[in-house]
């Protein structure tokens, strides 16, 4: 292991092209006037904020793929849609080849935020279905002058050739292919500014099993080819386990552990990540007792103090329900927010 | 595990009459079922894996019909009787559970309202026993503080809490059969193996019969104790479950569990099974899966037989992989 470089492995290091720092986004619902007079008068009216990630740092290296594993409602996609510059954050920055993409500091140049595209879960609700095929792909492109009015048609069989995609494809509209098929127009209008950095939301979570390895391997062929650097966010641990080079586990707004793809599923620190694990579905695994964490994750509106996992925890400690554990580093660069990873004091202090 | 099947299917087919010709969705499906076993049912979209819990259920609504085959359980030809009839059957002597919750449960009444129902349809019963009734229900599908969710509303409820509710009311009236379709797909993983182990212990406790329908091999694996794979309206192969995920002998089971990743060396490509699974208006004659099989040949124009290839174990092809395992 340490004949790696292990600059991707720290948070400061220089390599990363992708840096999201410190980023937090809240949701706040406000209430009505009449709600606010009654407040004053003593009533329980207050407004709801939902802190949907909180203070998440990541980095990711040029031409690596970063995988984002959670539950429904741990933050993945919000997560994933301010890294893609679709969100503005409430605190925090995010940055593509050292320039911000947050909107947050000054004016971001147009160029630059179209180096960041997303691909998203249902392509049934991300085309427009009365759009051909061909604006669908070109649409961007010609609006930010990047080819061509001429060249539209060509530009466009291009895309579709690189997807895997027939020409034939040019004139029809979304309902007339799989969804197999729609993932890859998805997928061909993402590509269709030359991103640099694409966010791939669930892209294969709403696929069959063998039309999922289709899409898996055109993400990985495209990766290659074109020296993508990729945010991969997904429920699916053995889709995750198969394409990234780095995992990152979220649960209720916070990132609880981060490590190499293959270090992590060797050996688990968070005990989130552990249970996630143990339940993953495997076939060689074979027939098996369940046994599963036990509750439900807590709602983001009133998230329980301390460690967030600490009701679920079978490893909770009194420490747990009072104080939130911070990110502790362990070796090959893995970074666990859990108490039990704290480095015991070395003995000569 | 008795001998005696529960359920017993035999060549039943169910054909769609649609303006653009007639889709068999279900096509000569055959198999029995034992107490305390689970079966799964496994296969992609369009395969016609939920018309066949449905065809069970004699649930299928026009312009779908069972157009032949028989449904047969623990004596009775359930394909033979009339609606009436039926709704004896259904919910008491053979129970659903669906995908989505929210789609079963009706959203206007209380949870102790829809369990009332339910008992009610089959035997004289009093608000106040169905409350009993289903307060002990919801506490052995693991429900916490049963009596308090009574008068709650489904929408008051989290997913995986709704969906116990739905295994509880089908529980109720102590079926032999249980059908459930998808019934964790909607769910998050932690919450998923949750109600698996439920369904699991429940299936031991009370030696129900299950027909568990789902695209998920990874949760067949885990679960059940046969597997019936299906393609184009067909069960392609049937099975114990470990020996078929070991070692497949039909070229679409080789080839799904060949396209699943985890199990595969990181980054390397998956396998991928060429084309796209047919219309069930336009099957291929003969085998459906010839045009996508790399062994195929001349004779596949022809309908394979489901034939037996191992002890227990059937398959519908003309050139089932080797048993052994040693085939390329």
């Amino acid at each position: 292991m340490l004949d790696r470089a292990p600059s991707h492995t720290l948070e400061a290091a220089d390599t990363a092209f992708v840096r999201l720092n410190d980023v937090s986004k809240r949701f706040v619902g406000r209430i009505s006037s009449v709600e606010r007079a009654l407040a004053r008068l003593g009533f329980d009216y207050r407004d709801q904020v939902v802190r949907a990630v909180t203070d998440v740092s990541l980095a990711i290296e040029k031409g690596k793929v970063l995988g984002l594993v959670g539950e429904s409602g741990c933050g993945k996609s919000t997560l994933g849609r301010i890294a893609a510059g679709l969100l503005t954050p409430s605190a925090g920055s995010v940055s593509m080849g050292g320039e911000r993409i947050d909107r947050m500091g000054t004016r971001c140049d147009t160029r630059t935020l179209l180096k960041a595209q997303m691909v998203f879960q249902d392509p049934m609700a991300s085309l427009n279905p009365r759009q051909k095929v061909v604006d669908i792909i070109t649409e961007a492109p010609l609006a930010h002058g990047l080819i061509r009015g001429a060249d539209r048609l060509a530009f466009a069989a291009e895309r579709l050739e690189e997807v895997g995609l027939a020409a034939d494809a040019l004139y029809r509209l979304p309902h007339q292919f799989s969804g197999g098929q729609r993932q890859r127009i998805g997928i061909a209008r993402a590509l269709s500014v030359s991103p640099d950095f694409l966010v791939c939301d669930e892209p294969v979570a709403a696929l069959d099993v063998s039309i999922q390895a289709q899409i898996i391997n055109l993400l990985m062929s495209l990766q290659e080819r074109r020296q993508l650097t990729i945010l991969f966010i997904s429920h699916d641990l053995g889709v995750v386990k198969h394409l990234c080079d780095r995992i990152a586990v979220m649960y209720l707004g916070e990132i609880v552990e981060q490590a190499d793809a293959a270090a992590l599923f060797a050996s688990p620190s968070h005990p989130y990540t552990q249970a996630l694990l143990n339940e993953m579905p495997s076939v060689k695994a074979g027939r098996r007792l369940y046994q599963p964490v036990e509750g439900e994750i807590p709602s983001p509106l009133d998230p329980p103090p301390g460690c967030h996992f600490h009701p679920r925890c079978r490893a909770a400690m009194a420490r747990c329900s009072s104080e939130a554990p911070p990110f502790f580093a362990l070796p090959d660069g893995r970074r666990a927010r859990c108490w039990l990873a704290e480095p015991a004091p070395s003995p000569g202090a | 595990m008795s001998a005696v099947p529960v359920l017993d299917v035999s060549s039943l087919t169910t054909v769609f009459e649609l303006k653009a010709g007639a889709a068999r969705s279900v096509n000569d499906v055959s198999f029995s079922l034992r107490r305390g076993e689970i079966l799964g049912i496994v296969g992609e979209s369009g395969s016609g894996k939920s018309v066949t819990g449905l065809s069970i259920m004699g649930l299928v609504a026009p312009p779908g019909r069972v157009v032949s085959g028989e449904v047969r359980m623990n004596g009775t030809v359930l394909t033979g009787l009339d609606e009436a009839q039926l709704r004896k059957k259904r919910g008491r002597d053979i129970a659903m559970i669906f995908q989505d919750p929210m789609t079963t449960l009706n959203p206007v009444l209380t949870i102790a309202r829809q369990f009332y129902e339910v008992l009610r349809a089959h035997r004289p019963v009093t608000m106040r026993e169905a409350r009993e009734i289903a307060a002990a229900a919801m506490a052995e599908v693991g429900i916490s503080a049963p009596r308090e969710r009574l008068d709650a509303y489904p929408h008051q409820l989290s997913g995986g809490m709704r969906q116990r509710v739905c295994i509880a009311i089908s529980l109720v009236n102590e079926p032999s059969v249980i059908i459930a379709d998808e019934p964790t797909t909607a769910l998050d993983v932690t919450i998923q193996a949750q109600i698996l182990a439920m369904i699991q212990r429940i299936v031991r406790e009370r030696q129900v019969a299950m027909i568990f329908i789902t695209h998920d091999l990874s949760v067949v694996a885990g679960l059940c104790d046969r597997v019936g794979v299906m393609y184009g309206g067909r069960i392609v192969e049937l099975g114990p479950v470990d020996e078929i995920l070991a070692d497949p002998a039909h070229p679409y089971t080789v080839g799904l569990l060949a396209s699943i990743p985890g199990d595969a060396p990181a980054r390397s490509r998956l396998f991928q099974i060429p084309g796209t699974q047919p219309s069930p208006l336009d099957l291929p004659s003969g085998c459906s899966f010839r045009t996508r099989c790399t062994k195929a040949a001349a004779l596949c124009e022809t309908a394979p037989p489901f034939a037996p290839v191992a002890d227990g174990r059937q398959a519908r092809c003309h050139f089932p992989q080797n048993r052994g395992g040693h085939d390329a």
